[in-house]
């Protein structure tokens, strides 16, 4: 066999194993929260803020609060970091930590926003009751 | 109907007479070229009318149209009306169409054999853009003649300078790989397995240039606009235009190889088909909602899965399949790769590009392929450094050893002669980097092999360049390639970061620079930034980030602000900003709670709400104790329910001081007031800032500049080529 072929093969091989480990090691399955609560490694959650109750610490960068589900099911989860500014507004908000001690530790918070358009009808909504 | 309805239908009509007569002139019938030209000329002109016709809808503000209620608005500047145009997937597939045909017209213009197939070719995704502006374009009014009066708007976050140009020059980099996967179709039908290189070649060159120019934009974009503090995020989006583009990339060295050893035929037409199914899954995965929620990018589904699937596979069924019927047709290699040559190193290259594509692609469509065998998952941001950091290395390496090298057989020891210097000269940088306090292994192997490709190519380019600009440009590339490699790896692996609290008025120290937050001031457009003095070793300046508050996407706009050096960037990114809204700036009261501020004593009694059609008047009962007296006080706020406007109104206190209410909370039934002698504290506010430094950024756009320098020289030399070849067969 030449040199080219081997460093070919060689150059396949690594790429194969370094792609399997970091794939296995990097990816953060969207599980339930009765999964999550199963689980050990990294994991995504999404749901919607459950109630206004949060704890917000600007200085600390500390925050907590209860997501809720589709189903209904309320998942503690505590992040320490830089808090999204419009936080309370989020119509979803997805965690990706992992399990611990009665609560979900979130190392990343993505919060997706209302559209301008959805934002008033529930302005509206809230007007009216 | 509408006009740009009736000119779609005559664009897509015109699109299937242009591809069966390209198919009858394909076929040797020379009677079929003159309405093939006529009817894919009548196609460009009615998608240019289409095009122009959309943009009139929107700045004449035609809201019954519900594109243009859905991505403008009356308010919105002109600019920015201008940019709607691809602010929506209908408006994009529009513009898509429009540029892949005005390539095609380029390409009408070659007299070549091949010319007629390609054209077919070309002309199918045409067909099938055609019909999906038919049934899906931005032309659908709405139905019952009931319509909005004003529109929606676009989301400020693409109301940027970048804008109005990024996606343009996106989408043409994107269409444009069309052109070598037709021509290499013409290739494969003709049996003319070498000719469509020379052919291929501008365009191939076309479109690296064009798509690196539209990631670089992307990357300028991100960096100076929205604030992540990189250029590159490994989105789907920016994935989705870079898995083209590596096999793109793959295919202009599969080229060069072809042309000059006459091997790798059938590898070549492979990357060719290639390139462009990679464009239309990306396309698949960016627009159909599959990757909705795992993206901070809003992906709407239009219903059109269906569609971009059968639109894919349709191209993948043609490409691969012609692929597979010629495959022992196309001869093998006139002699075997040479074993220790340029063309086995550019082999080896070639394979590294298509691994980097594969395991981006295996990242970015991790959400479907885990949803095989579970729960859908997404890998995270940290797969793709991991993955591409140890096969930069190689690329590295080989981007310094290829160049050195002979086409077809190297002698071992000239080689090393000639690598020598260009070793030594990485090392020493290496050596440099390691003293600067670069530890780890990965990163100081990719800076090794970056800084050994810039040693060696500096010196063929130079030496190319003597000996005439052409001999010196793909070298030139080489070499802005190995800036680009060294800048991302000092950027976004050295810089130094750290999340800082600013409370007004007060100095904080972070990374050695010491800033104080001076407030907010409003720019001419009405855009809040905060000012923030900054005391740097290196110079004094005031930072004056964007943070202001968008009504459309009910959050902070940010924008950092970036001050440059020539070594380095300092990157001053707001991320909040805490106790700025109306209600933090007053003093909060329970019901019944009394609260002494200065020499006065308030308490909140209670709520008094009178409802009105339109209007809701809140009053808040207030006892107040001054100078041993106790006065009522009702300071009101109205907020009128169809402007959303609240308008507070001021009681007064009988040493002149007036109260007001700033905020109520409705959920806990406080109330926030404005009352004279406030503590200081409570009013300023804090700004959360990330400070960070950027090393080397400079280098990541010198390299960049320079590689599209490269690029656009290479498609002159390469259009030159084809026009010297072109007399001689007719």
């Amino acid at each position: 066999m030449n040199l080219k072929v081997m460093l070919a093969l060689a150059l396949v091989a690594a790429a194969v194993v370094i792609g399997v480990t970091s794939f296995n090691k990097t990816v953060t399955p969207y599980i339930s929260f009765a999964e999550a609560r199963r689980s050990s490694g990294l994991v995504q959650v999404n749901g919607v803020l459950a109630d206004k109750s949060y704890v917000m610490k600007q200085e600390e960068q500390y925050l907590s609060f209860r997501l809720r589900d589709t189903r209904g099911e309320v998942l503690p989860i505590e992040y320490r970091g830089v808090i999204p500014g419009n936080f309370d507004q989020a119509t979803s908000i997805v965690a990706i930590g992992r399990y611990q001690d009665g609560k979900f530790e979130a190392e990343q918070l993505l919060v997706k926003c209302p559209s301008k358009y959805q934002a008033e009808a529930e302005k509206k909504a809230g007007a009216s009751s | 109907v509408s006009l740009g309805q009736i000119l779609s239908w005559i664009a897509f009509l015109a699109a299937l007479v242009a591809g069966l007569a390209f198919l009858a002139a394909a076929g040797g019938r020379e009677g079929a070229w003159q309405p093939a030209r006529i009817a894919y000329r009548v196609q460009w002109a009615a998608l240019l009318g289409a095009t122009a016709f959309l943009w009139y809808i929107l700045f004449t503000h035609q809201f019954q149209f519900q594109y243009v209620a859905s991505y403008s608005s009356r308010a919105m500047p002109a600019r920015y009306i201008y940019a709607a145009f691809w602010g929506g997937q209908e408006g994009t597939f529009l513009l898509w169409a429009l540029i892949t045909c005005t390539l095609g017209l380029v390409m009408m213009r070659l007299k070549h054999a091949l010319t007629a197939p390609a054209m077919f070719f070309l002309n199918l995704p045409l067909i099938m853009l055609g019909l999906v502006t038919v049934m899906r374009g931005p032309f659908l009014t709405f139905p019952g003649g009931r319509f909005p009066v004003d529109g929606q708007g676009l989301n400020p976050l693409l109301q940027d300078p970048w804008m109005t140009i990024h996606p343009p020059v996106l989408f043409t980099g994107f269409s444009s790989l069309v052109a070598p996967f037709a021509i290499a179709m013409a290739g494969l039908v003709r049996r003319d397995y070498d000719g469509w290189v020379k052919v291929v070649m501008p365009w191939a060159v076309f479109s690296l240039g064009i798509l690196a120019t539209g990631f670089i934009m992307g990357g300028v974009w991100a960096y100076k606009v929205l604030g992540w503090g990189g250029y590159w995020g490994w989105d789907p989006v920016e994935n989705g235009s870079f898995i083209p583009w590596l096999s793109n990339i793959a295919l202009v060295h599969g080229l060069l190889v072809q042309r000059v050893t006459g091997s790798l035929r059938r590898t070549n037409f492979f990357f060719a088909v290639t390139s462009y199914v990679l464009v239309l899954y990306a396309s698949f995965l960016t627009r159909s909602g599959v990757l909705a929620d795992f993206s901070v990018h809003s992906f709407v589904n239009l219903g059109l899965n269906g569609f971009l699937l059968s639109f894919l596979f349709m191209v993948m069924l043609v490409g691969y399949g012609m692929l597979i019927f010629r495959l022992r047709d196309i001869p093998g290699p006139p002699q075997p790769l040479g074993n220790f040559s340029r063309e086995s190193m550019m082999w080896l290259g070639q394979l590294v590009f298509m691994l980097m594509c594969a395991l981006i692609t295996v990242g970015m469509s991790a959400p479907l392929l885990t949803r095989l065998v579970g729960p859908a998952s997404n890998v995270q941001t940290s797969y793709y450094n991991l993955v591409n950091a140890p096969l930069a290395i190689a690329m590295g390496l080989l981007l310094g050893i290829a160049p050195l090298m002979r086409w077809r057989r190297q002698e071992v020891r000239p080689f090393v002669t000639a690598a020598l210097p260009a070793v030594v000269a990485a090392l020493v940088v290496t050596v440099v980097a390691v003293a600067l306090g670069v530890r780890d292994p990965i990163p100081m192997l990719v800076l090794f092999g970056a800084a050994f490709a810039l040693a060696a190519n500096t010196v063929v380019t130079v030496r190319g360049f003597r000996a005439g600009w052409k001999h010196g440009v793909a070298y030139l590339g080489h070499l802005g390639a190995a800036m680009l490699l060294i800048g991302i790896i000092a950027s976004s692996g050295y810089g130094r970061s750290v999340q800082v609290q600013l409370p007004e008025g007060q100095e904080r120290a972070a990374l050695g620079y010491r800033l104080r937050f001076e407030g907010m001031r409003q720019d001419r457009e009405g855009k809040d930034h905060a000012m923030i003095a900054v005391n740097a070793p290196e110079r004094r300046f005031e930072a004056l980030p964007y943070m202001f508050w968008s009504e459309f996407n009910q959050g902070y706009m940010k924008k950092p602000h970036i001050e440059r050096f020539i070594t380095h960037d300092i990157y001053i990114s707001p991320l909040d900003m805490a106790g700025a809204d109306p209600g933090a700036k007053g003093v909060w009261f329970e019901k019944g709670e009394t609260k002494q501020i200065g020499q006065v004593k308030y308490t909140f009694v209670d709520f008094d709400r009178q409802m009105g059609t339109d209007l809701v008047r809140v009053a808040a009962r207030m006892r107040v104790e001054i100078g041993g007296r106790t006065v009522p006080v009702r300071p009101v706020l109205e907020m009128n329910m169809k402007t959303g406007i609240p308008n507070s109104i001021p009681d007064y206190l009988p040493g002149g001081g007036s109260v007001q209410i700033a905020s109520v909370d409705p959920n806990t039934g406080r109330v926030a007031l404005e009352v004279p002698g406030m503590p200081r504290s409570q009013a300023g506010s804090i700004l959360a800032v990330e400070v960070s430094t950027k090393p080397l950024i400079n280098l990541v756009w010198l390299g960049a500049i320079v590689m599209l320098g490269s690029a656009f020289m290479s498609v002159a030399r390469r259009v030159l080529d084809l026009k010297r070849a072109e007399p001689a067969k007719a």
